[in-house]
């Protein structure tokens, strides 16, 4: 009857260890964190737990029977463990899921400053410092207050000379002048040292003009190039490369014969209208950026007068040069399209937001 | 200058074709730039010239009458409410039915008081003749036949060309050198106008009178010429319409006559009535307190410079600048002595702008007027004055000439031409323009002319002078164009400090201004102290440019205040510029330091938190993060209670500790240094002063005292192995700073201590113990070649602790 006896206790012990995965599968279903789950895996694969309680009873059966029942265990055992990693499984998707319903309105402002903005004077003479720096042109600077011989009589312009006119110049205690334009950076590079001289000197000169044209300080860019063989050919070449490169490809320049004491032949320089590309009509009509002449006047040049050579201890024979002159807030309109000079000082920030 | 189409067309040949706007385009491509051209007289057509029959007083007006004139047609009669109709046989403007009138009147056949009147006679306002008086334009016959369209006649009908002379061309200020330039630039012939024939009578005994230059640098040639027996009257049409086109008001045939001979030869003249002299003319510098009262009525007191006309009694006129209400020409005048003559350039610009007098005389004075053309200037004028005013030239006239002015030879070489010019121009070419403006050239070896260059340029004085005269004919269009030789070395920019500040305050979120450098002195004087003291502007346009800024703070305060006033209420603005201060080096009396500065008004950007005002640390953020960019990170701030422009508890000094620090990177705890910046609130007294209605945080770094260039980063790797942190809080007294505190800390020496930060400065009287405040630091610790244990650590915090305690004012808490 032995046989007779174990059959249903292996049979009850397969029966009751194939029920435990089915109870553990109802049991897990209704937990909903990782923390119950676990427990509940404990609970059936825990060292006391129910599949090792049923198992205690594997020593008492008879050999032959063990390797069913073992079957049925490890069956137990892959069924929870089968369960436990599903049920996961779907929670962690549960989570997922709802994670992915948060929803933002991405079209609100971002946090945090935004970025400040350059001033339209600061950010057209980089431009132009760029481009004369690639050329191996060097910045100087000078002060303000200037001695009237660096202003005016080294540059050509004695006392009395009707070409002071040119420049109403405000002067300051102590026979100083505030600088009319940035030419005394000439002179002060070049009393510092020998040729070859390669200098773009930008800064804020002076006149006594205050009008819808014109403001009491304006910014200005001075070059200067002296060294052996420099002709009026160099200067053209300069400038038209400068043309290229600030108003655009394929622009022409002209300089048209003028008057500065400091250089001797002078010139007015235009630039082809880079609105109407020269032509002087733009859409059927007169251009509204150069009033229909095709160019727009950018600056002053000319090659170095020998006596402003002489001033500095330069040898006119030995070495020739030239030099160009232009208003900062006139390329600065012209590239930014600013009809109003005075805007560049009135420090409105609607005005100065748009320079980032 | 004012140049009349007309008038340039009496003087040069030109072909049919040659329009206004050519010659304009070829003037300016010469160096004379024509600035606009105004059109006259275009609005005006069909105004005829007519003769008077006779006329009759209107049957139901008293102030009309009805005039009857023919203009070689049918007779007409129309109705006129001048005083001053002529008499049967003179002539008139008459506007027949059809005829428009400037501003576009269009002339019809119209009923007056009853009667029909076809048109309407016209006054000179009405032809738009300036002024003109009252009453009807009369026209003498020599003005015009009858008939005639009366625009096409005088000359109504012109173009006139506003030329940019510049200053080294007193030979363009004239028709005739402008008729010299066009002939050259159009190749064609021009002339100028010879003396008309009037008749001569001897001088009267008695009436000579002798001309004397007692000092020949005022004055290198005087002529005088004496016109007797005139009538002073209006000149003839023709003449008043060219003055007008000129821009010069017509007064009477006396005057007209001097201004119309400088308007065509450049050589301004000038009239004494001859029965007001008291014996010899003599030009010579006025003597020390000498005075004369000048034709506007001013008695003015004359410098020792000023050049005069004197007769025996005294100073009679100031030489090219004013007459004297003495000699001065009058309606009653009938004898006058005419000057032509040349003055010294400076003391001519020295006296006329001392005194304010700047005329069209003085202008060409002071610019240099030709000697060898005074004979036919004075000759012209004579002459013209006689016939217009129907009197005689009497005598030859003296003309005094002690200094010869002489032709000035240059040479100019091909060599000097091509090397300047960059390209080559053949000499024979060169010959050719030169000889159109009266440059005449001699061969002087293979490669060389030599230039006779007349007196009427004194600008042409060296070879570099010819080049530009030969290549402004040829056109500097002409000029190749071509990039320089060779390239200089890169060198540093000096204003790179400077463009390193305004990138980062860009970048932390600021918008860069640019503000005069001269400011109000108010400004200057709310700020007080030192900065009160800027250097003063001689010749400031107005107020707001009187002193130099020394401190942009008002710039900076000006601009808030300009935004506020448009609705603007959060701000942050900076300026990098330079002050200007006084040194005590009388060699460089000033110096120009470059300032970064920034202000902040209103709430930080951020819809998140909307209400959060600017504070201290926002500013001061600011600040470090600036000279972080400038390449110092080793700073310390200390209180600024005695600062004029700050608020007394909330703002700072920037030091920047030495330099051993700033290599080495240690952190100590010594705030000493050199100030390089202040930062805090601007002080409520201030802000009251300067007006600003809103609370504002300020900071300036002085950028030459940062220092030139940035150092190089040496770099570090950064460690390998973990950190542990430990926080401590603590009650400590208020009055010791977050700096004090670290320095406690770090007074252990403890080597594991690597950082150390606050977390919290905890104030809330509620909880705080009276006149402490809760701390709250994080303290790092590490080994560089090891993990720590947290025993370790422990240990290591401990002492730290312990140092800490040994403050009085500390009470750790839990």
């Amino acid at each position: 009857m032995s046989s007779g006896e174990k059959a249903p206790i292996v049979a009850d012990l397969i029966g009751d260890l194939d029920r435990l995965a089915g109870a553990f599968a109802d049991e897990i279903g209704a937990l909903a964190t990782e923390q119950e789950i676990r427990l509940a895996q404990a609970r059936y694969l825990g060292k006391k737990g129910r599949v090792s309680e049923l198992m205690k009873a594997l020593g008492r059966l008879a050999a032959e029977d063990r390797p069913a029942v073992g079957e049925a265990a490890n069956r137990a055992k892959a069924s929870i463990e089968g369960a436990v990693a599903t049920r996961l499984g779907a929670l962690d998707e549960a989570d997922l899921h709802a994670d992915l319903a948060r929803v933002v309105d991405v079209t609100l402002p971002g946090r945090g400053w935004p970025l400040g903005t350059l001033h339209p004077l600061t950010l057209v003479r980089r431009e132009i410092e760029g481009i004369f720096l690639g050329l191996g042109f060097e910045v100087r600077t000078g002060p303000w207050i200037e001695t009237e011989w660096n202003n005016f009589d080294a540059l050509n312009t004695p006392p009395d000379h009707p070409a002071r006119d040119m420049q109403d110049t405000f002067f300051v205690e102590g026979g100083r002048v505030l600088r009319s334009h940035t030419s005394p950076v000439q002179i002060r590079t070049m009393l510092s040292g020998p040729p070859p001289v390669r200098i773009i000197a930008p800064g804020n000169v002076f006149r006594r003009d205050d009008d819808a044209t014109h403001t009491p300080m304006f910014p200005q860019m001075e070059g200067l190039l002296v060294d052996q063989g420099v002709s009026f050919a160099d200067l053209k070449g300069t400038l038209l490369y400068f043309v290229h490169r600030f108003f655009g490809p394929n622009l022409g320049v002209r300089l048209r014969p003028s008057y500065f004491p400091f250089t001797e032949p002078s010139a007015e320089v235009d630039a082809a209208c880079y609105l109407c590309s020269g032509s002087g009509q733009s859409g059927g009509r007169s251009c509204r950026l150069c009033k229909g002449s095709g160019w727009i006047e950018i600056g002053g040049a000319g090659m170095v007068h020998p006596n402003v050579f002489r001033a500095v201890g330069y040898d006119p024979r030995a070495v020739s040069g030239f030099a160009f002159g232009m208003g900062l807030s006139r390329m600065a309109m012209l590239k930014f399209e600013v009809d109003d000079l005075r805007s560049f000082y009135e420090h409105d920030v609607r005005f100065l937001a748009q320079f980032r | 200058m004012k140049i009349s189409f007309n008038w340039l067309r009496e003087l040069v040949e030109l072909k049919p074709g040659v329009t206004a706007d050519s010659v304009a385009d070829k003037l300016t491509l010469a160096g004379l730039e024509v600035e606009s051209i105004e059109r006259r007289g275009r609005d005006l057509s069909g105004v005829l010239v007519a003769e008077v029959r006779g006329t009759r007083p209107h049957p139901s007006a008293d102030k009309l009458s009805i005039v009857r004139l023919h203009a070689g047609g049918a007779e007409e009669e129309v109705v006129c409410g001048a005083s001053n109709v002529p008499a049967a046989g003179g002539r008139i403007a008459w506007a027949p039915p059809g005829a428009t009138l400037p501003g576009g009147r269009k002339l019809d056949r119209r009923e007056i008081r009853g009667v029909m009147s076809p048109g309407m006679i016209c006054s000179e306002a009405e032809l738009g003749l300036g002024e003109g008086g009252d009453g009807i334009l009369i026209l003498s016959p020599l003005d015009a036949p009858v008939g005639a369209d009366l625009a096409r006649q005088i000359g109504l009908l012109d173009e006139v060309l506003e030329v940019n002379v510049t200053p080294n061309r007193p030979d363009a200020l004239s028709h005739a050198g402008i008729a010299r330039e066009v002939a050259a630039l159009f190749e064609t012939s021009w002339r100028l106008p010879l003396p008309d024939e009037v008749p001569q009578v001897p001088l009267a005994q008695g009436r000579g009178v002798d001309v004397e230059i007692r000092d020949s640098t005022a004055c290198t040639r005087y002529a005088a010429r004496i016109v007797t027996g005139l009538r002073l009257g209006p000149s003839p049409i023709a003449v008043r319409v060219r003055l007008s086109a000129c821009g010069v008001r017509a007064i009477s045939n006396l005057v007209d006559v001097t201004n119309y001979v400088m308007l065509e030869t450049g050589h301004p003249l000038h009239a004494f009535d001859l029965n007001r002299l008291q014996g010899g003319i003599a030009v010579r510098r006025a003597g020390r307190g000498e005075r004369m009262k000048t034709l506007d009525g001013i008695d003015r007191p004359l410098q020792e410079n000023d050049i005069v006309i004197a007769d025996a009694r005294g100073a009679i006129a100031l030489a090219g600048v004013m007459g004297g209400a003495d000699s001065e020409v009058s309606a009653a005048t009938t004898d006058v002595l005419l000057e032509a003559a040349t003055f010294d350039p400076r003391s001519i610009r020295r006296t006329s702008k001392r005194l304010g007098l700047r005329s069209e005389a003085s202008h060409r004075f002071e610019r240099g007027v030709d000697a060898e053309g005074i004979p036919h200037a004075s000759r012209r004028a004579a002459a013209m004055l006689a016939r217009f005013g129907e009197g005689r030239v009497a005598g030859e006239g003296i003309d005094r000439y002690p200094v010869q002015q002489h032709p000035r030879r240059v040479v100019l070489s091909f060599a000097g031409l091509s090397r300047l010019a960059g390209f080559e121009i053949p000499l024979s070419q060169a010959a050719e323009k030169l000889a159109a403006i009266g440059i005449v050239t001699a061969p002087d070896g293979d490669d060389r002319l030599a230039a006779t260059v007349p007196t009427f340029r004194p600008d042409v004085g060296i070879e570099e002078d010819l080049v530009e005269e030969v290549m402004r004919l040829v056109g500097y269009e002409h000029a190749p164009a071509r990039l320089p030789r060779g390239s200089g070395a890169p060198a540093t920019s000096p204003e790179a400090p400077a463009d390193r500040a305004r990138d980062a305050l860009a970048a932390l979120g600021l918008s860069e201004i640019v503000s005069w450098g001269f400011v109000p002195r108010t400004w200057l004087g709310a700020l007080g102290g030192q900065l009160e003291g800027g250097i003063a502007v001689k010749n400031p346009i107005s107020a707001d440019y009187e002193l130099m800024r020394t401190s942009l703070l008002p710039g900076l305060v000006d601009a808030a205040k300009r935004n506020l006033a448009r609705s603007v209420f959060d701000l942050g603005l900076f300026e990098v510029g330079p002050i200007v201060r006084r040194t005590d080096d009388p060699k460089e009396p000033t110096a120009e330091p470059t300032i970064a500065a920034a202000l902040l008004v209103g709430r930080r950007p951020g819809w998140l938190k909307p209400d959060e005002a600017f504070d201290f640390f926002d500013a001061q953020r600011i600040a470090r993060e600036l000279l972080r960019a400038l390449g110092i990170t080793q700073l310390a701030f200390a209180p600024a209670r005695q600062s004029l422009l700050l608020h007394p508890g909330v703002g700072a000094e920037i030091h920047v500790r030495n330099a051993d620090a700033e290599a080495t990177g240690k952190a100590t705890a010594n705030a000493t240094g050199r100030v390089v910046g202040l930062v805090g609130e601007v002080h409520p007294r201030l802000l009251r002063k300067l007006g600003l209605e809103a609370r504002a945080f300020y900071l300036e770094v002085t950028l030459d005292a940062v220092g030139g260039e940035r150092r190089p980063v040496r770099s570090v790797a950064p460690p390998r192995f973990p950190v542990s942190s430990r926080d401590i809080s603590f009650w400590i007294d208020l009055a010791v700073s977050a700096d004090d505190q670290r320095a406690l800390l770090l007074s252990a020496a403890e080597p594991l201590l690597r950082d150390l930060a606050v977390l919290e400065d905890y104030r809330d009287p509620r909880y705080a113990p009276a006149g402490k405040k809760g701390m709250l630091w994080t303290l790092t610790y590490r080994a560089d070649e090891r993990t720590l244990t947290d025993a370790e650590v422990d240990a290591a915090h401990a002492r730290v602790v312990a140092a800490l305690k040994a403050a009085p004012s500390v009470a750790l808490r839990q």
